[in-house]
Parts: structure tokens; C-alpha cells; sequence
């Protein structure tokens, strides 16, 4: 019995999001009932699992916006500025929405067309949640919410000093905003119902343990 | 709980890096396929639409265009170009979607941008002997323009015409066909 009530807490154990900032961790890891492997997991938590996936998530984020900021300082020709802003945003789109999403927090999302003409979100995302790193998590966030803020910031600033600047400015900041914004738009529907099909399961198996119970008693 | 279930066993979470690059580089690829050989199955390519290819020819033109302009005009003509593209393309889905068409944003994006590729082939073979030697004469530059442009509208015709009532395609592709029009001028009538 205390061994069902272990999984229980296992399933209720989220990993970090927005949406929700319960401390249930620390319940975790004050179980004495822990088995091998996840002592080997809570080892792990310290250390990122993911590296290169953790690099790239910011990697092309952070380029952009520099490139950004330094293009008219070091001289850069605009066209050239343009179309190296533009990939990195499109590649870092990429990464979020393929890569680092569903290694850093086991979430991905889908937008899938249907016939009619409609559009239907598919949303997957991983069913043990002790495989995510806490730190990993945060830092997702992080990268997906900061980028789209600062390039708001960056879209004002071209707004208000559109009279000096070109146009041009304008346009990769709109670029930009748009395809950090559909990850952010994607990623917390997905964290949505991330949450909803956990808390689904977990009344199923309670559902499905009071049933066994009575089984067992009969 | 059905439709979880359904949803469950899509399950992509686990795949390699490398699967998931292969994947989008072959749609990508079967997209140009179907645009220079048009054919029937014009659906399955619409239903998993990408962004890819009209973001690399609209800065593949926008490239070529903005090098043979005048020195204090390349950055403006490099923004425009995108802005043409996009807000074109989206107006162009504006009207297919008031004519009662059944396509999203994304999809006729999708397809406007894929179907400029003959017209990016047209650019790129304006744009050699331009760069290296000296501006084709108007009476070559025209001929090579407009097939490329019927190839164009013909291509996204046939994927545009699937999705809107028969007795409204023309109405559909008039905008198509000045869509890709406004380009042609740029190219024919650009000079050095």
C-alpha cells in the first residue's frame, strides 16, 4: 500500500511551469521509500542531462538579439544583418518547437490542419515526469517566455524611433516576435494539457486502486 | 478518453535528433517536387504544411533583387520584397477564405511561398549575367519571366482550385496571378 502511495505522489509531481509553483519536490525527495534507480535520477538532477540541447535552446536566441544590438555599432551591412537575424530566428523556432521541448521538458506540439479547412492542436508530452530535470525545466521557460518579451521591447523601440531609423528595423522585429511568439503560444497550451492529462490519470488510478481494494476485500 | 488515447500513441518524444531533421528536410523536398511537376495529390501535401521553403526563396529572391539595386536602395529593397511576399500572401488567403475556401493562413502561405520557386529559378538566371557581365536586354529577360510565371500561377492553381467552389476559382486565382505579377515587373524592369 505505501508503495501505491509513492506512485501516486510520483504522478502528482510535476515538473516546473508557469502555471503552477507547489513545492511537491521536497516531499519527494524526503521519501524514505526511494528505489535505486531513482536515487540515481535525483544524482543526475544536478547535472544537466541535456547539454547540447540546453546550448542550442539559447544558442540562436541570444545571437539574434546580439547580432540585433551590435549589427549598427560594428558597421554590418542591413541586408546582411536581415537574413542572419532571420535564420537564427528560424532555426531557434526549429529548436524549440522539435528539440529542445521535448528533451527539456518532455512537451511538444503539434498544428495539424484538417480537411475542412480547421486547425487541431495535438499536444504530446511525457507520461513520467521524474525523467525531466528541474533545472532544465526552468531554464525552457526561461528562453521561450524571455525571447518573445525582449523582442516586444525591441518592437517599441523601432516603433517610437521609426521617424530615424529605416523601416527595415521593423520588419525583423515583427519576424522575430512572430516566431518566438507561436512557441510560447504552443508550448503553454501543451504545459496546459500536460497538466490536465496528469491530473486525469491521477484520478483514474485512484479510481482504479479504491476499485482493486474493494476486490481484494471481497 | 478515446481521443487521448488516440493522441498518446502519436509519440515523437523519443525520437533521435537526426529522425527529426530527415523528416522536415524530405517534406520540404517533396513540396519543390510537386510544385515543378505538378500532379494530383495536391491534399497530402497541403495538410502537413511547412514554412521552410518560403522563408529560404523569399530570402533567396530577396537576395538576388537587393544586390543589383542602387547602393542607398538595397536595404529598402530587401525589406520589401518581404513584406510583399508575406502580407501578400496573407491578403491572397484573406480573399480565398471569403470566397468560402477551406484552406488556413499557414497552408496557403505554405503554397504561395512554395510556388514561387520557378520564379526564383527565373530570377537566379537573370541574375547571373547581371551580376557577372552586364544586364540582359529587356526582349530575353521578358520571355524567360513570363513562363516562369504561368508556371507559377499553373502550380498553385492546382493547389488553390481543390479548396475553393467551383465557380469562384477565378475570382480565387485573379489575385493569385497579380501576386506573383508585382514580381515580374521587379525582375523585368529592374535595371543597372
Amino acid at each position: 500500500m505505501s508503495g501505491d502511495t509513492f506512485t501516486l505522489q510520483r504522478i502528482e509531481h510535476d515538473t516546473y511551469s508557469p502555471f503552477h509553483d507547489d513545492d511537491s519536490s521536497i516531499g519527494v525527495n524526503n521519501d524514505p521509500i526511494q528505489t535505486t534507480s531513482d536515487q540515481q535520477q535525483q544524482g543526475a538532477a544536478s547535472a544537466p542531462k541535456h547539454p547540447v540541447a540546453l546550448f542550442f535552446h539559447f544558442f540562436f536566441k541570444v545571437s539574434a538579439i546580439v547580432i540585433y544590438l551590435l549589427a549598427s555599432l560594428v558597421g554590418l551591412s542591413f541586408v546582411i544583418a536581415f537574413i542572419v537575424i532571420t535564420l537564427c530566428a528560424a532555426f531557434d523556432f526549429w529548436t524549440v518547437k522539435n528539440v529542445s521541448g521535448r528533451l527539456l521538458v518532455g512537451l511538444r506540439w503539434w498544428n495539424e490542419i484538417k480537411e475542412d479547412g480547421t486547425d487541431r492542436w495535438i499536444f504530446e508530452s511525457l507520461e513520467n515526469k521524474s525523467q525531466i530535470n528541474q533545472h532544465e525545466s526552468f531554464l525552457f521557460w526561461v528562453g521561450v517566455i524571455g525571447a518573445p518579451l525582449v523582442w516586444i521591447l525591441l518592437t517599441i523601440f523601432s516603433i517610437i524611433s521609426l521617424l530615424s531609423l529605416s523601416f527595415g528595423w521593423l520588419v525583423v522585429d515583427v519576424v522575430c516576435l512572430a516566431l518566438t511568439g507561436v512557441n510560447v503560444i504552443g508550448y503553454i497550451k501543451c504545459a496546459k494539457d500536460a497538466r490536465k492529462k496528469v491530473k486525469g490519470m491521477a484520478q483514474s488510478y485512484i479510481v482504479g486502486s479504491i476499485v482493486n481494494q474493494a476486490i481484494s476485500r471481497v | 478518453m478515446d481521443q487521448q488515447h488516440q493522441q498518446m500513441s502519436m509519440n515523437t518524444l523519443d525520437e533521435p535528433v537526426y529522425v527529426t531533421i530527415l523528416r522536415d528536410i524530405k517534406t520540404v523536398g517533396f513540396k519543390l517536387y510537386h510544385v515543378i511537376i505538378p500532379r494530383g495529390n495536391a491534399i497530402a501535401v497541403l495538410r502537413d504544411w511547412d514554412l521552410w521553403g518560403p522563408l529560404l526563396l523569399c530570402l533567396l529572391m530577396a537576395i538576388m533583387l537587393s544586390t543589383s539595386a542602387p547602393d542607398n536602395q538595397k536595404a529598402l529593397v530587401f525589406a520589401l520584397v518581404f513584406v510583399v511576399v508575406w502580407v501578400g500572401a496573407g491578403l491572397v488567403t484573406l480573399n480565398a477564405q471569403v470566397l468560402g475556401g477551406n484552406l488556413s493562413l499557414f497552408q496557403s502561405v505554405c503554397v504561395l511561398g512554395y510556388c514561387v520557386f520557378p520564379l526564383t529559378i527565373a530570377t537566379f538566371v537573370i541574375w547571373i549575367p547581371t551580376a557577372f557581365f552586364s544586364g540582359l536586354h529587356i526582349a530575353i529577360k521578358l520571355p524567360i519571366v513570363l513562363i516562369c510565371l504561368a508556371w507559377s500561377i499553373f502550380a498553385s492553381y492546382g493547389f488553390l482550385a481543390s479548396s475553393v467552389p467551383l465557380s469562384r476559382k477565378g475570382l480565387a486565382t485573379y489575385p493569385v496571378a497579380l501576386f506573383y505579377i508585382d514580381r515580374v515587373i521587379l525582375y523585368s524592369f529592374e535595371t543597372r
